[in-house]
């Protein structure tokens, strides 16, 4: 028998051996799942990383951010296939006091929160920067992060009446249109001096920012079409300006980041253009095929539909901007400076392009007359770009769409003390 | 009656945690002058030649300088002066002690004997009886009766206090299985051999697939987003018991304690609430179950070998459609594809053990092999189990004592859809009309194509899901008495697992969607550790006053996990994930936690016990500023049939006890990482960038919080033949984690937060009572029944919602129960009359359904909870060789939403006997078209009750026995689940599809029901 073993001894080792074991205790384990804030935003590649995430953000983000404004202008109708979280909408065609949009409906809060969190990426950049040394990658990356911010307030406030736009406290105050646009505004003309101010680094043009996506020009042509929403028409004119013929700039999508507009129009099938976009065409539009087919799928509540025609390939890149555009921004910029006769000839270069003769200055005698056929073409040229309900709003057209503006989310009501009282929907 | 004088105290038993019965290995109070350094050590003496008389005592503890030696014999019976065997002997505050042979006799040594040496005799069932020596030397014939006791209120237990207490010194109800009702059960699953063992405890099978899984609900739900079941500990090892479904095959996700041999069951014990549990913090909520497995004795090996073969089938059927047309009015054949589906399948069991050693070394070693067929064509499930529980004495004070197990099992089991697919067995059973001609072409092989996803037939041919798991429990334990009274006991446990779940969907499958196969792989890796130190010290300051102080750490690690890997577009003929479309995903979880606590208990004249804990928790799941949690408990416990002046009603009660306990304990966030804010994938075209987690992380998360009361009484009427508990418990548990919404303009939309509240509150009632007791016979009933009232009484700001993946019919809301069933109505008018849509009711003046009701408006349609519980139990005894057993079990006031029933009944399917009234115009065309839009139809009393178990045991005289060397053999029939009573239409009213998910329950969506088995079992014992 073992004669050699000390209880007491062994009973200090069982103390120790078990003070050992949970003095190894460290509590604080890190999650090899996801990144954690700490470790993302501490480091140079954290905010580069995000920059990207901030693109993948701003295509989800156009979802809403082009369907909804769509369904409210009535470029978009719904057919029966519809999901029951856009019930609400498909009551647009019978606006009736039965058929307003419930703060809690879930496009209410998509179209707020998609943007909010594009919003919050472009925070975790703009207050991060510091960890990233390379000027050139730095100023890409302000530039992008200050651009989307300004995408995301210009999209929310052509469908909510009062936005914050100061988000860096937990209840965030709201702001009006115009305040909205001056911010817009403000954050493209800072992120068009950091994109102009140093050369942009080719880590940043080749591996942060996405092909197609062209980041200068973006900024110029959102100055334009915030400056026009805004009212400052000079400002558009020579935003619009900048921007140089040929131009694109784009969102790709790819198989892991699908196009979401393939899966709604051709998957599951729950939009249809409202045939007034077909019905009302001249004769010779080529937009009207590219947009829309001759089909007619059932629409709900009896609307009458035509078949959608683009985003037919789930990678199918979404334009920021088009030049048709810019070029109408300059006739609508010059029009409203009374500038008509060069108004007319901008006019003419977007019917020219798609397949439509020119008009003459006797066809578009007074502004009245040349507003109308820019809005005519810009309803054309920028079908499903989410700018309809915008331009409704600026031509005095608002009693055409279904709603003016959007209820506040619910979950922002139930949370921001400052979420303001609900505008009154019919326009 | 044996009453305890005033210089009585209990002694913990220190070097074991097993209850005094398990082990005839005494306490061992060396006096202090003993145990010094040198020759004077009893190891010592003992090599001096002491070495025999050590094999019949255990240490002697004596002064070297005794001489005088003391032999007691003689029997211990029970009432009707039977002897009983196993029945302990101890001289108190010594290592001496024995246990009685086969006829009761005992012969013990005692080698130094002193005045004031006390024996006690312990065995369970019994009351213990304490005997003072009068003789110092010589040898005294010493006989003991003992008193039966039905409450076992002197029975050891050790869960709640970490150290061994009386139970009638506790202030909450400690409930005791032991394992031979836990092997009789005629199952291989421990958790289901549970059901209506407890009261307290709704123990619900959820499938019958061999080794499906179990759900075990103590006093009610005390959360909504975490796992409900208990904390299973096995030998002091923290075991994982999660439900891991790694591939939803419909509700057959095991929980991992399907992985133990019932066989190895020495005793359970059941820790239902808070005002018990304390001690184990943050993680009792649901209630802490330890199972403690046999463990060797000294004296000569002895050997258990049993096998049982067991017959399942399927007790209940749904009835087809026969009619010989279809909706179109064409002649049809119809089949009835249960019989291609069912199937009698055989289960054989096989388990061997020894045990043995001397007095300081003893162990059970044991091995199991269990084959099961399935009920469901083409499946099984296989399991081999081996564990060695080894226990050494090193000195008289310093004992080790080891678990280990080793468990593979692989079942190969048949998918049947699931709350996320649509494929399986029975699921296109119910999905494909019985017109439909499934069987495979004679020539090509081929299975024809199905209605809309797949051939059942097929799915029982060729597709596979094979789950295979290796499974190491480990534990040590080490416990030394360095000074007379403190005990101190250091566990390491370990539990390892890999657990692998696959299947396989062949290319060319029945299933459209799935034309070019699928396979998936998953793999989860699990490993727990648990570090515990305990520490006893007893006082006697007075002779009236005991007083036990406690101290302990826990230290616990947990780590899982989880790899998919999944291919499509497979080639032919493989077996493996060969296809030309390859993904991969992982999920990985870990957390520590550790603990301390502080304990006293004090007892007053051996009738007034008070014990009072605090344990505080802090865990790595626990957000920054909550990381420390306290958890204090009170017990009460006040034996008031031990006053004098209770005389008077003796006769009336023999017992009376009444107790209360109070207490808090804690539930962990489900989620390890659920604290922190993340920043997760998101790409952009063809590049990965990342974005914050929409989830905000919440550095003030803290576990779910219960407070618990339980009020009982403890009574023996009936000169001790009718022992009831009657316990009362309320438990409040406040702090639910749940989504919380988060202001959405700050780039967040939610967090989890500690922001919901639920009660359960209930009456649990035990009664055991000898029925009856003759000489030929003896009959032991039991009935146990349980009711509790759930209610959700606060959610987030959010309010009432749906639980996922439960087709948006599970729902909680406040002041209701949790996981109610919400869904669409009839309309009805004043007189309860089902209306259709212009308002008429749809059956005219004779009664007969001639119109087509009106789908209204969704509400509350039903609640899965049950009202109440109960069981009945009866052991008859004939004679010393037959033993019959039954048990019932049942449930009552809990709905079953027949998913099942709804799909039989759809006209575009329509394979249930209910749909032949619309083909034979009985009701109007399109009446079940719409009756299915309206899920109150479909919502059915669920009640049932189960004739559990039925066994007849025949032991074989010894003399028989011993003409093949054993010393006994025993030879039983046992069925289980041989019939159900219950109103419900479907196949079984207990199944879930739901598996053991905290919140969908009682949910028939193509589960498998239980079998009804009957298995012939013979026992051995060399």
């Amino acid at each position: 028998m073992p004669t050699h073993i000390s209880v007491r001894g062994a009973a200090r080792a069982i103390v120790a051996a078990a003070l050992v074991m949970s003095a190894g205790c460290d509590l604080n384990i890190a999650n090899p799942n996801a990144a954690t804030e700490l470790g993302v935003l501490g480091s140079a590649a954290g905010i580069r990383a995000i920059g990207i995430g901030l693109q993948g953000r701003l295509g989800n983000m156009l979802e809403e951010g082009i369907y909804v404004p769509a369904l409210l202008s009535g470029e978009l109708g719904n057919t029966n296939a519809t999901q029951s979280t856009t019930r609400e909408f498909q009551h647009f065609p019978q606006t009736t006091a039965n058929s307003l949009i419930e703060e809690t409906n879930v496009d209410v809060l998509d179209l707020w929160s998609k943007n909010y969190q594009i919003v919050k990426s472009a925070n975790d950049i703009i207050g991060n920067i510091d960890r990233v040394t390379v000027p050139g990658t730095r100023a890409g990356l302000l530039a992008l992060a200050k651009l989307s911010k300004a995408i995301a307030f210009g999209t929310l406030i052509e469908a909510y009446e009062k936005i914050p736009i100061a988000i860096t406290g937990a209840k965030p105050p709201f702001v009006d249109r115009a305040a909205a646009l001056t911010e817009a505004l403000s954050l493209l003309a800072s992120a068009k001096t950091d994109a102009t101010g140093t050369p942009l680094s080719t880590d940043f043009t080749g591996s942060v920012l996405a092909p197609g996506f062209d980041l200068l020009n973006t900024i110029r042509a959102m100055q334009a079409r915030y400056s026009l929403a805004a009212g400052s028409y000079a400002d558009a004119l020579a935003f619009a300006n900048e921007v140089p013929p040929g131009v694109t700039s784009v969102i790709p999508f790819a198989s892991g980041d699908r196009n979401p507009f393939t899966n709604l129009f051709f998957g599951s099938s729950f939009f249809g253009a409202l045939s007034t976009f077909r019905s009302n065409a001249e004769a010779g539009d080529t937009r009207v095929a590219k947009f829309t087919t001759s089909a007619t799928p059932v629409g709900f509540g009896g609307a009458t539909l035509n078949g959608l025609n683009i985003y037919r390939a789930e990678s199918d890149p979404i334009p920021l901007f088009t030049q048709d555009e810019m070029t109408l921004i300059r006739a609508e910029a010059l029009a409203r400076l009374d500038r008509l006769a060069e108004a007319i000839i901008q006019i003419n270069i977007v019917r020219n392009a798609n397949g439509l003769p020119s008009k003459t200055a006797l066809q578009l005698a007074t502004k009245p007359e040349v507003l109308d056929e820019i809005f005519r073409q810009r309803t054309y040229s920028l079908f499903i770009s989410g700018l309809h309900l915008s331009d409704l709003r600026r031509f005095g057209l608002l009693a055409l769409a279904k709603v003016a503006y959007l209820p506040y989310p619910f979950a922002e009501r139930a949370t921001n003390p400052n979420t303001p009282a609900n505008p009154p929907q019919v326009p | 009656m044996a009453r305890y004088g005033p210089v009585r105290h209990v002694v913990p038993h220190p070097l074991t945690l097993t209850r005094a019965r398990d082990t005839f290995e005494p306490p061992i109070f060396c006096p202090r002058t003993t145990f010094s350094v040198g020759p004077l050590q009893p190891g010592s003496r003992m090599r001096h030649g002491l070495r025999t008389l050590a094999l019949i005592l255990c240490l002697a503890a004596a002064p070297a300088a005794a001489l005088a030696q003391l032999t007691v014999q003689g029997t211990v019976t029970d009432e009707s002066a039977r002897g009983l065997s196993g029945a302990q002997l101890v001289i108190e505050g010594t290592g001496i002690g024995t246990v009685t042979n086969d006829s009761g006799a005992y012969r013990l040594l005692v080698p130094s004997p002193r005045s004031g040496m006390v024996l006690i005799v312990r065995r369970i069932g019994y009351k213990p009886v304490r005997q003072l020596l009068a003789q110092l030397s010589g040898i005294v014939t010493q006989d003991f009766r003992l008193v039966r006791d039905v409450l076992r209120l002197s029975e050891v237990v050790v869960t709640a206090t970490r150290a061994e207490s009386e139970r009638s010194t506790l202030g909450a109800t400690v409930a005791t299985v032991d394992g031979d009702q836990i092997a009789q059960a005629g199952t291989a699953q421990i958790d289901a051999a549970l059901a209506g063992k407890v009261s307290g405890a709704l123990v619900q099978q959820a499938s019958g697939t061999p080794g499906g899984g179990t759900s075990v609900r103590i006093r009610g739900l005390s959360t909504i987003s975490r796992s409900a079941e208990p904390l299973y500990i096995v030998d002091g090892v923290i075991i994982d018991n999660s439900s891991t479904q790694l591939i939803d095959l419909g509700g057959y996700s095991s929980n991992r304690l399907a992985d133990l041999d019932p066989n190895d069951i020495d005793h359970i014990e059941i820790v239902k609430g808070a005002a018990a549990a304390a001690l184990y913090g943050s993680r009792a909520n649901d209630g802490v179950v330890q199972i403690f497995t046999k463990r060797g004795q000294a004296g000569a090996l002895r050997s258990t070998y049993r096998v049982a073969y067991e017959s399942d089938d399927v007790e209940r059927r749904v009835e087809v459609n026969r009619s010989p047309v279809n909706a179109a009015g064409a002649a049809v054949s119809r089949y009835d594809y249960q019989s291609n589906i069912f199937r009698t399948a055989p289960r054989v069991s096989t388990s061997l053990s020894f045990s043995g050693g001397d007095q300081r070394t003893s162990f059970f070693l044991s091995g199991a092999l269990e084959d099961q067929d399935g009920i469901i064509r083409s499946t099984n499930y296989r399991r081999q189990n081996i564990r060695l529980n080894l226990d050494r004495s090193l000195t008289d004070r310093l004992k080790i004592a080891t678990s280990t197990s080793y468990i593979h099992s692989k079942a190969d089991l048949t998918p049947n859809g699931g709350l996320t697919s649509s494929f399986g067995a029975l699921t296109d059973f119910l999905f494909t009309p019985n017109s439909y001609r499934l069987f495979a072409d004679s020539i090509s092989g081929d299975f024809p194509t199905a209605f809309i996803f797949a051939n059942p037939l097929d799915i029982i041919a060729n597709w596979r899901a094979p789950q295979e798991i290796d499974r190491f429990i480990g534990g040590l334990q080490v416990t030394a008495l360095p000074i007379d009274r403190l005990t101190l006991s250091y566990r390491l446990g370990y539990d390892t697992y890999t657990e692998n779940a696959q299947q396989y969907v062949p290319r060319n499958s029945s299933a459209p969607s799935l034309a070019t196969g699928l396979a998936i792989s998953a793999t989860d890796r699990a490993r727990l550790m648990n570090s515990d130190l305990d520490a006893s010290y007893v006082m006697n300051p007075t002779p009236r006053l005991r007083l036990t102080h406690g101290l302990g750490m826990n230290y616990q690690e947990q780590k899982f996990d989880v790899v998919t890997s999944q291919a499509r577009d497979l080639a032919l003929f493989t077996g493996t994930l060969q296809g030309s479309q390859q993904s991969a995903t992982e999920f990985f979880d870990k957390r520590r936690t550790l603990g301390f606590y502080g304990q006293e208990q004090v007892g007053i004249d051996e009738r007034l016990f008070l014990t009072a804990a605090l344990r505080s928790d802090a865990s790595s799941a626990f957000g920054i500023d909550e990381r420390k949690q306290y958890y204090p408990k009170l017990g009460a416990a006040l034996n008031l049939s031990q006053y004098d002046f209770w005389e008077r009603w003796r006769d009336l009660a023999s017992t009376l006890r009444l107790r209360a306990g109070y207490g808090y304990s804690g539930g962990q966030p489900a989620g390890s990482f659920d604290r922190l804010s993340n920043y997760v994938f998101e790409p952009s075209g063809t590049r990965s960038g990342i974005v914050n987690s929409t989830q905000q992380g919440n550095q003030k998360l803290k576990p779910e919080s219960a407070r618990e009361l339980e009020l009982g009484t403890d009574i023996e009427i009936a000169r001790g033949r009718v022992g009831a508990e009657i316990t009362y418990f309320n438990k409040h548990v406040k702090d639910l984690i749940l989504p919380r919404t988060i202001t959405p303009s700050t780039g967040f939309l939610s967090e989890l937060a500690n922001v919901g509240e639920l009660t359960n509150h209930g009456i649990e009632l035990l009664v055991r009572a000898v029925t009856m007791q003759r000489p030929s016979y003896t009959l032991n009933t039991t009935v146990t029944y349980t009711t509790n009232h759930p209610k959700v009484t606060k959610l987030s700001d959010g309010g009432a919602f749906f639980i996922p993946e439960s087709f948006n019919i599970v729902r909680v809301d406040t002041g209701l129960a949790p996981g109610h069933f919400f869904g669409t109505t009839y309309v009805r008018d004043s007189s309860g009359q089902i209306l259709d849509a212009a308002g008429k009711s749809i059956r005219d003046a004779t009664g007969k359904i001639v119109g087509i009701p009106k789908i209204g408006p969704r509400m509350v349609i039903g609640d899965p909870n049950p009202k109440g519980y109960w069981s009945l139990i009866n052991d008859l005894g004939v004679g010393s060789h037959w033993r019959l057993h039954f048990q019932f079990d049942g449930v009552y006031g809990n709905d079953v939403f027949n998913f099942d029933r709804r799909l039989l009944e759809s006209p575009a399917f329509g394979t249930g006997k209910a749909y032949e009234a619309e083909l034979r115009g009985d009701v109007p065309k399109g009446y079940f078209q719409a009756r299915r839009s309206i899920f109150q139809e479909y919502i059915e009393d669920g009640s049932f009750v189960k004739l559990r178990e039925l066994s007849a045991t025949y032991s074989l005289p010894a003399g028989f026995a011993g003409r093949f060397g054993a010393h006994g053999a025993q030879i039983s029939l046992i069925g289980r689940n041989l019939h159900t009573w219950t109103h419900y239409s479907g196949w079984d009213p207990e199944t879930n599809v739901g598996a053991q998910r905290t919140l969908v329950r009682g949910f028939a969506f193509a589960t498998v029901p239980i079998p009804r088995s009957v298995a012939l079992s013979v026992t051995t014992n060399f």
